[in-house]
């Protein structure tokens, strides 16, 4: 329990240092108040436009002191309400839940087919250690984590939807089933690198857990070697890679905004593209602090289950 | 009929450096019911005889010579039989009980899912003859264990686990590779007369493999004795300790601790270090730490033979210990 | 010594193999990688004296047209050499990879040795903020601050530099806690040297040793990171790049049904470059591991 309770007073801290910093960068770096009205804002503009400036800077509470416009925000936040879009006066939060499900959806997708698919791999070769399969499946990994997502877009698109015409062009939410047909190409865009890094990863501590001895007491008990591999080999070699999984979210998250820019998917990683060509700040605010809190709170859910893979973690510890 | 027949095995492993030749020569019969000690430091390929037998070896391996059990042919099953050979028919133990378990599945478990396998037990039946097996191995409380961890769990503990497990099937032959040498000295005894009981209680056979001759003495019917991957002395037990031919065996003899010595009494180490098995072998393998050795001895192996007079005494030197002794006395008197 | 000379012939019977030189070692495929990524860098570094076609210039062949002689990657859809647009847009894409790993290494091998040194309150200041680094959406941050303080070379490699930071500050503080507890340098904090004579003398030669496979790592990384942003449109303004160039060859399905070579070319070099800093980066890797543990 008080391992725990560190973690989430941890996470707490995280989460403020992370909203100050942007909060701050924004205020001090940018000009808040130019990204509101734009060229008006500016002094020389005319005496004209004083008035527009004086109710905008009202509206927004631009002239109170920088740490209590911070305390403001944070407190509307923890409240849900993430203000209103400089650009088109709407609730950033609506937008924010009608976009965030589609780039989650994107997301779990991701991480669902880099599973099913490195899991079997890396059993399969690292059963087959230091043999040509292994040696080719190496050597294919090593080159699937140098495609950068940005060409992987590119590739697998020309692949999938113009060349082999398999896959749509085109996003398409009409039916679940549609949704996940069209997200497919995206999908597998992020998962390809996670594939690689999962595989790698998985293969290596299998090829070492296989070396134990309650292996070839398997064995011995005369089961089958894909009963050995998935009941136990398997789960005790789980642990770099399930690290690794919470850092890939933070990989992910970038990777979604190449991704969803790219297929033109409506998800959060789009909106922030968008918000930030037009300087739509208390978008880009949103994002940033529900982006945060998901990576810091899948990696607080990986520390959780390091103690169901091995019994002998104790969370206490 | 014996149950087991080993003839003359060969285990070979092709290294970049060249071939090590792990087991040579190696023949040993164990009958039913009966017990069976290999006895011989570490690397005298003990347990890589019996790591041949249970198909544990790596690809590098070759095996030669044959082995066999009742009607099958151990180095050439065919799959149907291969899949429900292992655990049912022969069973191991092994050396270190806090390894042999896998340490992220709860003891029952492991302890079901050989027979669930083997046997298509359903999740009851298997539970409920667990139960029974812990019984068995003498360990208290058995329902409560079946949720347990093997971390929850002392060592010698975990070896009656270990125990339990490979007799879930009841084998006909149970081979035990060193099963104490990693215990505490007060427990290892506990477990080498649980195995000792067990074989006579369920008239399995046993395969106990061990560095102590003094471990074998009363607790098995024949002893070979291994030395650089060869077989240097097998006969009864019985013969073993009233006639030692082996300078080998008789050196292990010499190393058995004995309760009855005085405290301080040193044992007596064999002086030197095993044989380096990646040279093609050429001489005897204990030659070089032997005193009686001879140029013969540096210049040809010394084959297997049979002791005058017994059908199961068979040593390989060119200087039979208690031969000798007994010609001499024969010519002193003369 | 007279008698140690003499029992020389047992050594002779088993002599000690001379160990492989580092550059046998590191094997043919290091080597290949580097040759590829020094011809990269020269064919960047001189493309304004190379004989090569103005990048910028359309029509030079016909729309989309396929590679031939003289026009190696073919044309784009607006008939620009893909070849030179390719290597004019290394010239960016290297330069900002490599100025981030600087700027990356100079702060956070700096903070990372200076924390691990000197432990405490300091330590654990650079480590929470470390933390909080890492926990930063990493493109998202380098976007703010590339939007807030402009698009320029300088800054879109300052803001991926911000990103190498914490990576790099935690194997240099990892380095130095190893080294630290190291003889020679304990033996130099009792006769009496200063820190900073320890930390520039003693530390800093063998930190920077097994980060130098880092720095391969980082630098495919942050190429990567500025060809996103330029795939993004967001990066240096008006600069060729090759997320740009992929960008605009590769977002048009006419285009890609007509002539997916102008995508095609400039993935296969970006896919090059970073596989050879991958493969050179994990090479030194290995080996000083190896040599690491050998000690």
């Amino acid at each position: 329990m008080k391992f725990i309770a560190t973690r989430i007073v941890q996470m707490v801290l995280v989460v403020l240092a992370v909203t100050l910093l942007a909060f701050g960068a924004m205020n001090f770096l940018g000009d808040p108040l130019f990204n509101i009205l734009g060229p008006i804002a500016n002094e020389d503009a005319g005496p004209e436009f004083a008035e527009v400036r004086a109710e905008a800077r009202a509206e927004y509470h631009l002239d109170d002191p920088f740490i209590v416009r911070y305390g403001r925000w944070l407190g509307d936040m923890a409240t849900g309400d993430f203000g209103r879009s400089f650009k088109n006066q709407t609730q950033v939060s609506t937008e924010i839940s009608n976009r965030l499900p589609i780039t989650l959806i994107l997301m779990v997708y991701a991480q669902v087919l880099s599973v099913l698919i490195s899991i079997p791999w890396a059993l399969w070769t690292a059963s087959r250690a230091y043999r040509l399969p292994d040696k080719v499946s190496t050597v294919v990994s090593f080159g699937m984590l140098g495609v950068p997502v940005f060409a992987l877009v590119v590739l697998l698109f020309w692949l999938g939807a113009v060349r082999w015409e398999i896959f749509p062009t085109r996003y398409d939410d009409e039916t679940i089933g549609a949704r996940l047909y069209s997200m497919f190409l995206p999908a597998l865009s992020l998962a390809i690198p996670l594939i690689a890094t999962y595989q790698r990863l998985l293969r290596t501590d299998l090829i070492s857990t296989l070396q134990e001895d309650f292996i070839a007491v398997a064995r011995a008990k005369g089961l089958p070697q894909w009963r050995i591999l998935f009941r136990h080999a398997l789960r005790p070699s789980l642990f770099s890679m399930l690290t690794v999984f919470g850092i890939q979210t933070g990989a992910l998250i970038g990777g979604s905004l190449v991704v969803e820019s790219y297929f033109g998917i409506p998800g959060i990683g789009a909106a922030v593209i968008e918000a930030i060509i037009r300087d739509d700040f208390p978008v880009v605010l949103a994002v940033v602090v529900i982006i945060t809190v998901i990576f810091v709170v899948v990696n607080f859910i990986v520390d959780l289950l390091y103690s169901f893979l091995d019994p002998r973690v104790r969370l206490d510890g | 009929m014996a149950l087991l027949e080993v003839n003359e095995l060969a285990v070979t492993f092709n290294t970049p450096k060249g071939p090590v030749y792990a087991v040579s020569d190696v023949s040993f019969a164990v009958d039913k019911g009966q017990a069976l000690g290999i006895v011989g430091e570490s690397g005298s390929g003990k347990s890589v005889t019996v790591k041949s037998l249970m198909g544990l070896l790596p690809r590098t391996a070759k095996i030669d010579g044959s082995a066999q059990y009742e009607d099958v042919d151990v180095f050439n099953m065919s799959k149907d039989r291969r899949k429900h050979f292992y655990g049912v028919d022969i069973a191991m133990v092994f050396q270190n009980p806090m390894t042999s378990l896998n340490p992220v599945k709860r003891i029952g478990e492991q302890l079901m899912e050989g027979m669930r396998f083997h046997r298509g037990l359903s999740r009851d039946a298997a539970k409920s003859r667990a139960i029974e097996l812990l019984d068995l191995v003498r360990i208290p409380d058995p329902t409560k264990r079946l949720s347990q961890y093997p971390h929850e769990l002392s060592g010698g503990m975990r070896q009656r686990v270990v125990i339990a497990m490979a007799l879930a099937n009841d084998p006909a032959l149970l081979i035990a590779d060193e099963p104490t040498t990693a215990l505490d000295v007060t427990v290892q005894r506990d477990i080498l007369d649980l195995l000792d009981s067990l074989r006579r209680e369920l008239d399995m056979a046993l395969i106990l493999i061990t560095h102590d001759l003094g471990v074998v003495r009363d607790r098995t019917d024949s002893i070979a004795v291994m030395y650089g991957g060869r077989v240097m002395e097998t006969a009864t037990t019985e013969e073993v300790f009233a006639d030692t031919e082996h300078p080998y065996t008789q050196a292990l003899q010499r190393a058995i601790p004995d309760m009855s010595m005085p405290r301080g009494t040193r044992l007596d180490p064999i002086p030197g270090s095993p044989p380096d098995l990646a040279i093609t072998p050429v001489s005897c393998p204990f030659a070089p730490r032997c005193t009686f050795a001879t140029d013969e001895c540096r210049t040809s192996i010394p084959p297997l033979s049979a002791v005058p007079g017994s059908e199961t005494h068979r040593y390989a030197c060119f200087h039979p210990q208690g031969l000798v002794a007994a010609a001499s006395t024969v010519g002193g008197e003369a | 010594m007279a008698n140690a000379q003499t029992t020389s012939p047992l050594l002779d019977e088993a002599p000690a193999p001379n160990p492989p030189s580092i550059a046998k070692q590191l094997g043919l495929g290091f080597w290949l990688s580097v040759g590829f990524l020094l011809t990269i860098v020269f064919l960047a570094v001189f493309a304004p004296i190379l004989p090569l076609e103005d990048p910028n210039k359309v029509a030079v062949g016909s729309k989309l047209e396929g590679p031939r002689a003289g026009l190696w990657f073919g044309a784009d859809s607006t008939g620009r050499d893909v070849f030179s647009l390719t290597i004019w847009g290394a010239r960016i894409s290297l330069l900002v990879g490599f100025l981030a790993i600087l700027i990356g290494f100079l702060v956070g091998g700096t903070l990372g040795i200076l924390s691990g040194y000197f432990r405490g309150w300091f330590d654990k200041i650079v480590s929470f903020a470390f933390v909080t680094l890492l926990s930063f959406p990493a493109l998202i941050l380098a976007i703010l601050i590339t939007t807030l303080l402009g698009r320029t070379v300088f800054w879109i490699s300052f803001s991926l530099g911000i990103l190498a930071i914490a990576p790099v500050g935690r194997l240099a503080r990892a380095q130095t806690l190893v080294f630290a507890e190291r003889d020679f340098v304990t033996a130099a904090r009792i006769l009496g040297a200063k820190d900073s004579r320890i930390i520039v003398k003693e530390l800093l030669p063998n930190v920077v040793i097994p980060m130098s496979a880092l720095a391969l790592l980082g630098m495919g990384i942050a190429i990567v990171a500025e060809g996103t942003l330029a795939f993004l449109g967001i990066s240096v303004n008006g600069g060729l790049s090759w997320g740009k160039q992929i960008l605009e060859a590769g977002s048009s399905v006419r285009n890609l049904q007509d002539g997916p070579h102008a995508a095609l070319f400039p993935i296969g070099v970006v896919f090059l470059t970073v596989l050879c800093l991958n493969y050179a980066g994990d090479r030194i890797r290995e080996v000083f591991d190896a040599k690491e543990l050998a000690l």
